[in-house]
C-alpha cells in the first residue's frame, strides 16, 4: 500500500524565478515568498517520497479551446516543459523529470471505476504551473511526477467541491496502489489574482483583499466546509479573472479532508499578488484520526 | 461571430516567435485567409487590445498575446497594457 506522506499547495507565478536572480536587490515580501520555497523544498526532501503528484492548471499553453480537458492525467515517458515561449516571455526554467507511469495508469484506470473519467495524455508539456513549483521544490529532478491538468480557466469550469472530492479520491486511489510509495502530492494555485484583466494590479492598491482575509482564516482554522462550498468558478472570477485557480488548493483541501495545516505562510504587498504557502503532514494527521 | 478564430491566431502568435515578427510586420498578410469578421481582422491587425477584450477575448489569451508583441514581461509593460484596459470589466468568458 502507497501513503500520502505530504500534501503541499505553492504559488507558481513565473515571475517568482526572476526574483531569485535579483538576489539582494529583491524587494524584501518577495524575498520571503522565496524563502517559504526554501522551507517547502527542505522540507519535501525530509519526507522523503518516492513519487510527486503534481495538481495545476494549464495557461491555455497545453490545452486551448480546440480540445479542454476538464481533470487529465500526463502519461508520457517524461514530466518535461514549459514551452518555449514562456521561457521566452518570462525567462522561466526548464524542468525534466522521469514520469511514473505506473502510478499515473493507476489512478486513471481506478478513477473510471469510480466515476472519474479522466482525460490522458500521452504527449504533452508541462506549462509553468507545473514547472515553476517543481523547480524550487525539487530542482535535483530526480523524483518521478505524475502530473494532473485542472481546467480553472475556460469556464464551464466544476464547482469547488468537485474539486475537493477528487482531492480526496486521489488520497484513496493512491492509498490503494499495491506499491509501498511514498507519495507528495503538489497543488499549485494561488490567492486571488486577475493575470491578464483590467484589475491585474489590483494588489498594488490593495495588497490583502478580503476574500484573501477570510479565505486564509478558513484555511488556517480548519474551517473548510463553507469555503469550499463557495468556491465556485463565478464567484472567484468576480474576485479577481484569474482566482479560479484557487480551485487547486480546494483540491489539496479535499485530500487532507479539510484540516488545518501545519504550516502555513502567506505574503501580501504591493510588489505581487498575494501567495500562499500551505503544508500538512499526513503522516501526523491519519495518526490524530485512528487516536 | 469567430471569437475562436480570433483567439486562435493569437494563440499561435504568441507560441511563434517568428510568426509573430512577421505579423508585426504586415498582420494582414498573417491574417489573410482566417475566417474574421472585418471587426475582428481590424482589431487584430491593430493589436488592439482593448478592442480585442471587448470582443470576448479571455484576458489569459490576451496577455499572452501581448507579452509577445512587446518581447516579454516587465513592469512598464504591464502599465502600458493595464492602460488599455482602464474601465472594463471582465464579462461571461463561456465560448
Amino acid at each position: 500500500m502507497s501513503t500520502v506522506v505530504q500534501v503541499l499547495c505553492v504559488p507558481h507565478d513565473p515571475t517568482l524565478p526572476g526574483v531569485v536572480a535579483q538576489g539582494a536587490e529583491a524587494p524584501e515580501p518577495l524575498k520571503r515568498t522565496i524563502g517559504h520555497f526554501d522551507t517547502l523544498r527542505a522540507r519535501l526532501a525530509a519526507a522523503r517520497p518516492d513519487v510527486l503528484v503534481a495538481v495545476s492548471g494549464d495557461h491555455f499553453n497545453q490545452w486551448f479551446y480546440d480540445n479542454m480537458p476538464t481533470f487529465s492525467i500526463g502519461k508520457a515517458l517524461r514530466a518535461a516543459g514549459p514551452f518555449p515561449h514562456e521561457q521566452e516571455l518570462f525567462g522561466v526554467s526548464p524542468y525534466d523529470a522521469a514520469l511514473e507511469g505506473d502510478v499515473a495508469r493507476h489512478l486513471l484506470r481506478t478513477g473510471m471505476r469510480r466515476g472519474i473519467d479522466f482525460s490522458y495524455s500521452d504527449d504533452f508539456v508541462l506549462d509553468h504551473g507545473f514547472t515553476v513549483p517543481l523547480n524550487f521544490l525539487r530542482p535535483e529532478q530526480d523524483l518521478p511526477v505524475v502530473p494532473i491538468f485542472t481546467n480553472v480557466m475556460a469556464p464551464p469550469v466544476p464547482p469547488g467541491q468537485r474539486f475537493y472530492e477528487l482531492g480526496a479520491s486521489i488520497v484513496e486511489m493512491i492509498e490503494a496502489h499495491p506499491a509501498d510509495l511514498r507519495v507528495a502530492i503538489i497543488a499549485s494555485g494561488h490567492l486571488s489574482n486577475a493575470i491578464g484583466g483590467p484589475q491585474m494590479a489590483q494588489f498594488m492598491q490593495q495588497p490583502d483583499n478580503p476574500w484573501d482575509l477570510r479565505t486564509w482564516d478558513r484555511i488556517t482554522r480548519g474551517d473548510t466546509a463553507a469555503l469550499v462550498a463557495e468556491s465556485d468558478y463565478e464567484s472567484l472570477l468576480a474576485v479577481g479573472s484569474g482566482t479560479p485557480g484557487f480551485l487547486d488548493y480546494v483540491f489539496a483541501l479535499g485530500a487532507v479532508g479539510g484540516s488545518a495545516p501545519d504550516y502555513a505562510e502567506k505574503v501580501a504587498s504591493t510588489f505581487a499578488p498575494p501567495t500562499g504557502f500551505l503544508a500538512w503532514d499526513t503522516t501526523t494527521l491519519r495518526t490524530a484520526e485512528a487516536a | 461571430m469567430s471569437l475562436y478564430a480570433t483567439s486562435r491566431a493569437m494563440w499561435k502568435i504568441t507560441r511563434e516567435k517568428e510568426l509573430a515578427e512577421r505579423f508585426q510586420a504586415d498582420p494582414e498578410a498573417v491574417l489573410a485567409g482566417l475566417d474574421l469578421t472585418d471587426v475582428e481582422r481590424k482589431a487584430l491587425a491593430e493589436s488592439n487590445v482593448r478592442a480585442l477584450f471587448e470582443l470576448g477575448v479571455h484576458p489569459f489569451v490576451l496577455y499572452h498575446f501581448a507579452l509577445r508583441l512587446a518581447g516579454g514581461f516587465s513592469m512598464p509593460f504591464i502599465q502600458q497594457y493595464l492602460g488599455q484596459l482602464q474601465g472594463l470589466t471582465v464579462g461571461d468568458l463561456e465560448t
